[in-house]
């Protein structure tokens, strides 16, 4: 019995003096969850590699505001659950003021449930800035939920103004029967109406699909100008090889990618099969070929140096969304001289304070009514030529 | 026309390869009466195979071929005598869950070897696609179809026409007779295993130029393959052939005629026909054997 008592008058003076401590350190406390193992981890492990690359140069640099930046990255294994839990471990024993991540939709959206981030008043008062671009996240928009990335909507509106200042007229769809494939299929068919491009065909398959052939067959008799896919993963090298497969091309049909091709890995896959293809991508991919004039380079060219040292491998488009999640954060704590552990001010700066901050994804005009930000000039088309992508300018 | 030709051939590039996998379903079934559910992952394991043997040491088909199906029947073997040796006098089911975690494991052990990623293996003929009748061909599918040919031909004349082959058959159709006349049982099955995991592993060499090399590509080749295996009865060979070709070809002629949308589930309506009809399958055998 006496054991006991002394047990839990331990274990209430260490949570006393452990709450108290935190608010008197000198230190800002920011959290981060990625999917830095498990299925998703091609997304979490840069994610993770990027935030404490970043937290040591600031903090070699002075910190913020005098503060140093204390960064406590955990795991989620790109699952939901795991995510839920790892997010209250943060808000409840290490206290952190904001969290950056998680990688994915799925993930992000449990989060914001389980933190009731959803709403104004909430027990833990910490913004999320989340490094997936799903539209359950910002739309309507959820007061402490702020996202990096460029959405569906955002890719599918560049691809379409492309293809009608290119004069495409009939455009074809092809689309994984998915969450991703259907949001973007449904932003591409609202936005073709308006810039009077006629879908005149839509095919979808599976995930786990490997053979292509019969859906590109069905959309090429239907002559379109342009094909565009979209998906991620093997399934967009499949389309692309079967594309080639059929000759399309040589019948002056465009293929048209989403901003999920976006690295190198997708055109090595498709080996010669990829020539030619056009998609929208962030201009990290092409940071050299900007021209000196546009404000972006000189971030983009800095981070991938920095990154690329470090880590002696090729900066991923990934690795931007977790570079503008933290660095967002940074700025809004300098901005609005956030005081270590204020949440609320940190979500007012956010939404106050950083619009026209330059990163990786693009310039970001956070805003009451936009948690995203970015617009559709953030995007820039590419073109793959002789392996590598080029700037359509 | 053309049009028909190339669903034809869509259909009959997914169709061989159903049909392949139906095949090393079969071999493991009618030897010991066990649904092998890491038969996608024995496929995988060729097609990671091949992507090493090739992409990473270079070397020509004639040699990679064959040393895949080697290094497959080696799996075979150690899958036999690792997992379902010691399970099989537990009872079927046992074994059959044993072999749940044994796909788990091997999907596991690939992605650690080999990565998450897809890998991208080169056609063994040429990349650059054949025209014929109006339809545009990838030449691995002509790989595919021939190889598979000649290697269903050898099956064929090895279970029908040798010692071995009848004595595995004798097993499948009566286990203690098959003892009593003399046949060393366990010895057949480690046989049969041994040829299913060749068979398999040369499915997923020779299907990795078409679908890339992936550690959980397993999964969807078992389950379509397996619905190829029941199309055609289970434990026939013939019939997982036509199971297998005829599953294909549904789903490319209803991805380019009716909606691709619902591709997959024709191919499942097909299999609840054939159950609902002929649940002895499309190719049905002489009495007397395993049903």
């Amino acid at each position: 019995m006496r054991k006991t008592a002394v047990a839990f008058l331990a274990l209430v003076i260490t949570f006393v003096w452990a709450s108290t401590s935190y608010g008197k350190e000198k230190t800002y406390r920011i959290g981060a969850i990625f999917a830095v193992t498990g299925p998703a981890a091609w997304l979490g492990d840069p994610e993770k590699k990027t935030v404490e690359v970043l937290a040591k140069k600031i903090n070699e640099e002075g910190g913020i505001n005098g503060k140093k930046l204390d960064i406590v990255v955990l795991d989620t294994q790109g699952d939901p659950q795991t995510a839920v839990i790892k997010a209250r471990e943060l808000v409840t024993k290490d206290r952190v003021m904001a969290i950056l991540g998680p990688s994915r939709t799925p993930t992000s959206a449990a989060v914001m449930k389980a933190l009731q981030l959803d709403r104004v008043k909430n027990r833990f008062q910490v913004p999320l800035v989340s490094c997936a671009a799903g539209k359950i996240l910002t739309q309507p928009v959820k007061p402490w939920v702020f996202t990096t990335p460029q959405t569906n909507a955002l890719a599918a509106e560049k691809v379409l103004d492309y293809l009608s200042s290119t004069g495409v007229k009939k455009a074809a769809l092809i689309y994984v029967s998915n969450g991703f494939g259907e949001d973007g299929y449904n932003n591409l068919k609202a936005f073709a109406s308006q810039l009077g491009i006629e879908i005149v065909g839509a095919e979808t398959y599976s995930g786990k699909d490997r053979d292509m052939t019969a859906q590109l067959t069905k959309l090429a008799a239907k002559s379109p100008d342009a094909i565009i896919n979209w998906s991620v993963g093997p399934t967009s090298v499949i389309v692309t090889k079967n594309f080639k497969q059929l000759g399309l091309d040589k019948r002056g049909i465009k293929l048209v990618m989403n901003h999920g091709q976006g690295n190198l890995k997708y055109v090595e896959l498709c080996g010669e099969a990829a020539e030619g293809v056009l998609l929208p991508a962030g201009r990290i991919l092409v940071a050299q070929e900007l021209s000196d004039k546009d404000l972006r380079k000189k971030v983009l060219v800095e981070f991938k140096k920095l990154y690329e040292d470090t880590y002696k491998e090729p900066v991923s488009t990934f690795a931007g969304h977790a570079y503008d999640a933290l660095m967002l954060v940074v700025e809004a704590l300098k901005k609005g001289n956030v005081s270590s552990g204020d949440g609320e001010a940190l979500r007012k700066s956010l939404e106050t304070k950083t619009s026209g901050f330059v990163g990786i994804d693009g310039v970001f005009h956070y805003t009451a009514q936009d948690h995203n930000g970015l617009t559709k000039s953030d995007l820039v088309m590419l073109k793959v030529e002789r392996g590598a992508f080029k700037l359509i300018r | 026309m053309d049009q028909f030709i190339q669903y034809l051939f869509a259909g009959l590039t997914m169709g061989v390869i159903y049909a392949l996998t139906a095949v090393g379903f079969n071999l493991i079934y009618n030897a010991t009466g066990v649904v092998n559910f890491a038969q996608g992952e024995l496929v995988m394991l060729g097609a990671m195979f091949l992507y090493t043997l090739q992409e990473v040491f270079h070397l020509p088909p004639f040699i990679s071929l064959p040393t895949v199906f080697f290094l497959g029947a080696l799996v075979g073997v150690f899958f036999e005598l690792g997992v379902v040796k010691p399970l099989l006098r537990l009872g079927i089911i046992t074994v059959i869950i044993g072999t749940i975690g044994a796909s788990v494991v091997l999907k596991g052990a690939a992605m650690l070897v080999w990565g998450k990623d897809a890998l991208a293996v080169r056609a063994l003929l040429s990349e650059k696609p054949l025209s014929f009748l109006g339809a545009n061909i990838n030449t691995q599918v002509l790989v595919v179809l021939a190889v598979t040919s000649i290697v269903v031909l050898l099956l064929w004349y090895f279970v029908g026409y040798t010692m071995v082959g009848r004595a595995i058959r004798a097993c499948s159709i009566n286990t203690i007779a098959a003892q009593l006349s003399g046949i060393p049982v366990e010895l057949m099955i480690t046989i049969s295993f041994c040829l299913s995991g060749g068979f398999s592993a040369l499915a997923g060499g020779l299907i990795a130029p078409i679908t890339l090399a992936e550690y959980d590509m397993g999964t969807m080749l078992a389950l379509k393959g397996f619905c190829a295996a029941i199309i055609g009865g289970l434990g026939n060979n013939t019939g997982a052939l036509v199971g297998g070709l005829l599953l294909g070809v549904m789903e490319g002629m209803s991805a380019g005629y009716l909606s691709s949308a619902y591709k997959d589930a024709l191919a499942f309506l097909i299999l609840i026909l054939v159950l609902f009809w002929r649940p002895e399958g499309l190719i049905t055998r002489g009495t007397g054997e395993r049903v």
